[in-house]
């Protein structure tokens, strides 16, 4: 009797473990095997494999939309916007954890307080704000909201590991004769790094895939952003399927071959930022 | 208390202005903009009218909002009921660390790393009546009457779209996998000497350990469902008629579609206090706010 009920416990077990690798895989195998088959082989029957390599739609997918250019575009909105938002965030966060002053609490109840505003709700006044402040349509204007967005989580997880270093190094550092600049860069921030990575991290793939601030604030070609080019496949490609999976193809691939290959490094970013905020 | 020194304070203030700057630009002012203009007929370009509660009384009576209503609750029940149990029973399952489970885990994580975007765009080819695998895959075992245009008709529409998410539950499964690895192994295993099954195991030792975690969950995937638009955006736009509308989408409209300022920023308002709600309900039930 025990034993059948392992054996069943067993098979419970792999069933789900299938049924989630399934789940996971199966649409994006789907789109990957089906982005090499022509438009014909896609409507004649969904499942068959490609006949042989048809590149032709990702010929077609280039030559509708500069998809490097917005590739570029994302890289390097993503980028800046995370590389500014962690350094202030890290200085704010060191001052807010380590120095005594008036208010300190309130201040950092305040800005936490932006977590629990959802973005879409301040959907139009930042678009207002962009637009009065000659920020629509450009990249400045996505940088500066792509900020915002990292605040709350960042702060949060830099505060508490600046919290946590031991007050003995901050010492040592002022009798060695190390001014405040010299002390936060020099021995804070490399006590801080496995924080700062995680809310780069985090920064990176929230506005790396952003899509709504995006579509609103930028118009020009010049400025899209590689979420928006799968936008606009759904409304200008129509029927041709080829093209438009092999558009979604390229717009995906950097993410999973990013996440290949920091995988430990993403799952404990994102472990951190979910528990911690 | 030490003092600080004069360059210490100069120091202090200047640290914290880019992020004291970027908080008023982007939470601060938008917020209260949001929240005033609530109260007034706006269109943008014409300064406010104030109407008192005027945009308030007319959502709650229209029947788009209704509507909208309607399937965000359905949707935040989803991501309670079913969303974060299957994360947490995958984590369970993971736990038991038989063979592929890495394999499994990192499987889980690529709909969650890829846009929301391109899995909503992913789902549109599955949900295709023409091409798509679902319908096809029907045809194929003989079930030709249960195909369906799945986004297109108003009554399978809604519950496509949730597919796109539902299953997802990635994060919930690595959040309670972490917390799992954080528990003393010696409980486990003692009540296994003591005869415990592993489902009683689950059920009467984990289980409560992780109530916090859980309600963690509960609260992101709860405010998830709640700010979720893209799955929308790219798949139904709210329709046919009204029948995937949510409360992100109709705000959208709103503003693009109309310039109904004062009324989507009404919405908007609703959208922050259902957030901070379900925030609240679930420190109280899940006693998250108590220390152990």
């Amino acid at each position: 009797m025990k034993k059948k009920h392992k054996a069943g416990k067993t098979v419970f077990e792999y069933a789900v473990m299938l049924i989630v690798v399934f789940v996971a895989l199966l649409p994006v195998v789907w789109v990957l095997v089906s982005s090499f088959k022509t438009n014909k082989e896609i409507l004649s029957s969904s499942f068959s494999l490609p006949t042989s390599l048809y590149l032709g739609g990702y010929k077609e997918a280039l030559s509708k939309v500069n998809i490097p250019a917005r590739f570029l575009n994302s890289l390097i909105v993503t980028s800046v916007s995370t590389v500014i938002g962690v350094t202030i965030y890290a200085m704010a966060a060191y001052v807010l954890a380590r120095k005594n002053f008036i208010g300190k609490g309130i201040i950092f109840t305040i800005f936490i307080s932006s977590m629990l505003i959802p973005g879409n709700a301040l959907l139009q006044p930042i678009f207002l704000m962009m637009v009065r402040m000659g920020l629509y349509d450009t990249k400045a204007g996505l940088i500066l909201v792509y900020i915002g967005f990292g605040m709350p989580i960042s702060l949060f997880l830099l505060r508490s590991t600046f919290l946590g270093c031991p007050k003995e190094l901050e010492e040592a550092a002022a009798i060695e004769g190390a001014g405040f600049l010299r002390t936060f860069w020099s021995v804070m921030l490399p006590l801080a790094k496995p924080a700062l990575s995680s809310s780069a991290i985090l920064m990176f793939l929230g506005n790396w895939n952003e899509l709504v601030f995006a579509l609103l604030l930028t118009s020009s070609e010049k400025n899209r952003t590689l979420p928006l080019t799968m936008k606009f496949f759904t409304t200008t490609f129509g029927f041709d399927y080829s093209a438009m999976l092999a558009a979604l193809v390229l717009c995906m691939l950097p993410t999973i071959i990013v996440y290949l290959f920091l995988q430990r490094q993403i799952m404990e970013s994102m472990i951190a930022g979910a528990v911690k905020g | 208390m030490r003092k600080n020194s004069t360059s210490t304070k100069i120091w202090i203030i200047l640290f914290l202005i880019p992020t004291a700057a970027v908080f008023c630009l982007l939470f601060a002012v938008p917020l209260f903009t949001t929240v005033v203009s609530s109260f007034t007929k706006w269109n943008g370009m014409e300064p406010m009218k104030f109407v008192g509660l005027d945009n308030y009384i007319k959502i709650f009576q229209s029947k788009d909002f209704l509507t909208a209503l309607k399937n965000t609750l359905i949707w935040a029940a989803a991501a309670a009921f079913i969303h974060v149990p299957f994360g947490v029973i995958v984590s369970l399952v993971l736990f038991r660390k038989r063979k592929g489970w890495k394999f499994v885990r990192s499987s889980f994580m690529i709909p969650n790393m890829i846009s929301k975007t391109a899995l909503a765009l992913m789902f549109t080819f599955i949900f295709k009546p023409d091409v798509g695998i679902l319908n096809s895959f029907l045809r194929g075992i003989g079930l030709e009457k249960w195909t369906h245009n799945w986004l297109q008709e108003e009554a399978t529409a809604l519950f496509s779209i949730t597919n796109i998410w539902l299953w997802y539950a990635a994060l919930i499964t690595l959040i309670t996998f972490s917390e799992l690895t954080m528990i003393s192994s010696g409980l486990a295993e003692s009540a296994k000497i003591d005869g415990a099954t592993d489902l009683q195991i689950d059920l009467l030792i984990y289980l409560p350990l992780l109530k916090r975690i859980i309600g963690t969950g509960v609260v992101i995937a709860v405010v998830g469902v709640f700010k979720e638009f893209e799955t929308i955006f790219i798949t139904t736009n709210g329709g046919p008629g009204n029948a995937t509308m949510n409360l992100a989408m109709m705000m959208y409209n709103r503003i693009m579609n109309s310039s109904q300022y004062g009324y989507a920023n009404a919405l908007g308002v609703l959208l922050l206090l259902l957030s901070i709600g379900v925030l609240v309900i679930c420190n109280k039930l899940f006693a998250m706010d108590k220390e152990d």
